[in-house]
């Protein structure tokens, strides 16, 4: 769990770049005396494939050579930044099904606990943050709280 | 003169000076947060100026940039943190001067060093802004197509920790860029079969994701990690805590040429404060007469990159206001408010939005003036303040602050989904030294770079010739050149240098096994 995984970006941006390639073949290209909206894009996810094929090479012969200043290891993925950033996906998700407010209630609470928070403080600042929060931006602001599809909030205030 | 209108157009707007206080004291705040850099406070705080008139939203974003620089500092010489990139040079001595129980003077030096670095860097901007765009106003699409080929090239190379890498990062940024519709044939074009993304990507979520989740993922590691933050004892000398008439008289010498490295500096698109700041120490400590001395805990070694990195905030502002082409993220997100205040960006500006732009240059000005009696006067409250607030109960809030405003930048849930992809990746991206910064700044220039790139071609009746026949072109190549080769000689020679130097060092460390 502990392994340096740092290859897994360049691998990243490998699979970006391909995805980007196949999907810029789908565009329509230019005629003989204008260049076309695939061009750019084309040549772009191109050079970007050339390019991390050549860093994930390099990273291969070099990984045991010296010491790596940034690590990434499985463990950073799957227990710190990992559930962080599916917290954010979920949260959208919590907005779409309940509104802002009781998204801002649950996903917060989750991560005043993932920062090591107990449940009563996570708790207590989840309900200030959401209260503070929903009163800044949705009242003040007047930024437009989006309706749940399970439970529509909207409908109280 | 131009000047003293702006003046008097800010101070006919009450809300907008109120605001000029509010973001100085917010990006002090902001800034002295370690992690949290200017940039990602901007980004955060965008959605609330969609509600401002344009100087007080302009006014509000610039000068928490100018305040945010500055409060990196704080972190970096109480708690040896740097809050920003921007500040890692000034922990040398910063810290070691808290070490010593001098942590007033250490915050007093950095405050005056940062304001009179600002006020230079605000004069280069004042008077060179208006030069450069009278100039660039004739400029058409093949010339401009070379200052964005510039910008890219030189932000690529310099940024990060290799060429290779930065290359990846600034292609990255342009093909996020072209998700959507194509500007020249209306074609829809890369997405993916997902109806969200025809309308394109916006900067907001992705520039928050990029910079402030990832942060805030980086900092649960820490979290977990339990990084603490040492507490130093004050000295009882009342000189330690005050800078000495002696120590100023010292130290303006090192102030006024760090000023003109970071101002010098600040022009360059891409290069930014945390390349001034080092800059500017390792010349400083290479002229000093007592160079040995440096990062033992030296005024000097406080004022050099406190100067620099200050003076970077107005020429950085340069590019966008004369060309139309941010040099920063910062100058990004500017740019952006710009554009959702109705105001086209470029030379022109100086005609069109003449009153707006001196109102903004006399906000900065004020701004600066206002973080530095922060500065002087309550920066170890602050310090004190953030020391206090455990990093378990700070970030979480920067995370909740983060999903709206990724969200109300364009009232769409699925900008938030943006924004986790972008967290994602940006926090693969720091942890492995791709550039984030590239990232961005390449995904503000691409449209305009392809526009103008297609532009030339369809209007040209040589071909790819038409780029070569300016000598204004061929200048700003000559410029990418010149930047990306050095920098590749530079990697090239000091990689073979340590190569030797390993080389070298190995049958020394097995005769001593």
């Amino acid at each position: 769990m502990d392994r340096n995984i740092g290859w897994f970006t360049t691998a990243v941006f490998l699979a970006f770049g391909g995805a980007f390639f196949l999907a810029s073949l789908t565009i329509p290209g230019g005629t003989s005396t204008t260049l076309g909206p695939a061009v750019v894009p084309r040549a772009v996810s191109l050079m970007m494939v050339i390019l991390a094929a050549i860093v994930l090479v390099a990273d291969f012969r070099t990984r045991d050579k010296g010491p790596i200043k940034q690590d990434i290891t499985p463990r950073d993925l799957l227990f710190r930044a990992g559930p962080l950033i599916a917290l954010i996906a979920v949260y959208g998700q919590f907005m779409l099904w309940f509104g802002y407010l009781i998204a801002t209630l649950l996903s917060g609470y989750i991560a005043f606990r993932l920062f090591g928070n107990s449940r009563k403080a996570s708790a207590l600042h989840s309900i200030l943050a959401g209260t503070l929060f929903y009163f800044c931006f949705v009242y003040l602001l007047g930024i437009y709280d989006p309706p749940g599809s399970l439970i529509d909030m909207t409908l109280l205030f | 003169m131009d000047i003293l209108a702006g003046f008097s157009y800010l101070f006919a707007n009450p809300i907008a000076l109120g605001f000029v206080f509010l973001a100085s004291i917010i990006g002090v705040i902001v800034g002295a947060i370690p992690g949290l850099t200017a940039a990602a406070a901007i980004a955060m705080l965008v959605p609330v100026t969609y509600y401002l008139d344009p100087l007080s939203a302009l006014a509000f974003l610039y000068v928490i940039g100018k305040a945010g620089r500055f409060g990196g500092s704080i972190s970096a010489i109480l708690f040896n943190t740097p809050g920003t990139a921007a500040s890692a040079a000034t922990v040398l001595d910063g810290y070691a001067l808290t070490s010593a129980g001098k942590p007033g003077k250490a915050l007093k030096t950095a405050t005056v060093a940062s304001v009179i670095g600002d006020y230079t860097g605000d004069i280069l901007l004042i008077f060179a802004a208006v030069s450069i765009s009278s100039v660039t106003e004739s400029f058409g699409p093949p010339t401009y197509f070379t200052i964005y080929m510039m910008a890219l090239i030189v932000i690529s190379s310099v940024i990060g920790d290799s060429v290779l890498k930065g290359l990846m990062s600034t292609a990255g940024g342009i093909l996020v860029a072209m998700i959507g519709i194509d500007p020249i044939s209306s074609e829809p074009r890369l997405n993916f079969g997902i109806f969200e993304f025809s309308a394109g990507i916006d900067l907001i979520p992705l520039l928050i994701g990029m910079f402030v989740i990832s942060e805030v993922a980086v900092q649960l590691r820490n979290t977990r990690a339990g990084v603490k933050i040492i507490q130093v004892a004050q000295s009882d000398d009342p000189d330690a805590n005050r800078l000495t008439l002696v120590e100023f008289r010292r130290c303006i010498p090192v102030i006024l040429r760090s000023s003109s490295i970071g101002a010098i500096i600040g022009v360059l698109p891409g290069l930014g404060s945390a390349v001034a700041c080092f800059t500017a120490y390792g010349e400083e400590k290479r002229r000093s007469q007592t160079p040995e001395l440096w990062g033992t805990g030296i005024v000097e070694g406080v004022a050099a990159p406190e100067a620099a990195n200050n003076a970077v905030s107005g020429p950085s502002m340069i590019p966008m206001l004369a060309l139309g082409v941010p040099g920063s993220t910062i100058a990004a997100i500017l740019l952006g408010v710009f554009l959702i205040h109705g105001i086209p960006v470029g030379p022109q500006i100086f005609d069109t939005a003449h009153d707006l732009i001196y109102g903004l240059f006399a906000a900065g000005l004020v701004g600066i003036a206002v973080y530095g009696l922060i500065g002087y006067f309550f920066a170890p409250v602050i310090g004190r303040f953030l020391a206090a607030l455990p990093p378990r109960l700070i970030y979480p809030y920067i995370f909740l602050t983060s999903v709206i405003s990724a969200y109300s930048a364009r009232t769409n849930v699925f900008d938030i989904f943006i924004m986790c992809g972008a967290g994602a990746l940006g926090y693969l991206m720091r942890r492995h030294g791709f550039s984030p910064a590239a990232f961005i700044i390449a995904f503000v220039l691409a449209d305009g770079a392809e526009e103008s790139f297609r532009q030339s071609l369809l209007l040209s009746d040589n071909g790819a010739l038409v780029f070569f026949e300016r000598p204004s072109a061929m200048l700003f190549f000559g410029v990418a050149l010149f930047v990306s080769g050095m920098r590749i000689w530079k990697t090239t020679f000091a990689g073979r240098r340590s190569a030797r130097q390993t080389w070298s060092d190995e049958p020394a460390n097995v005769e001593k096994k």
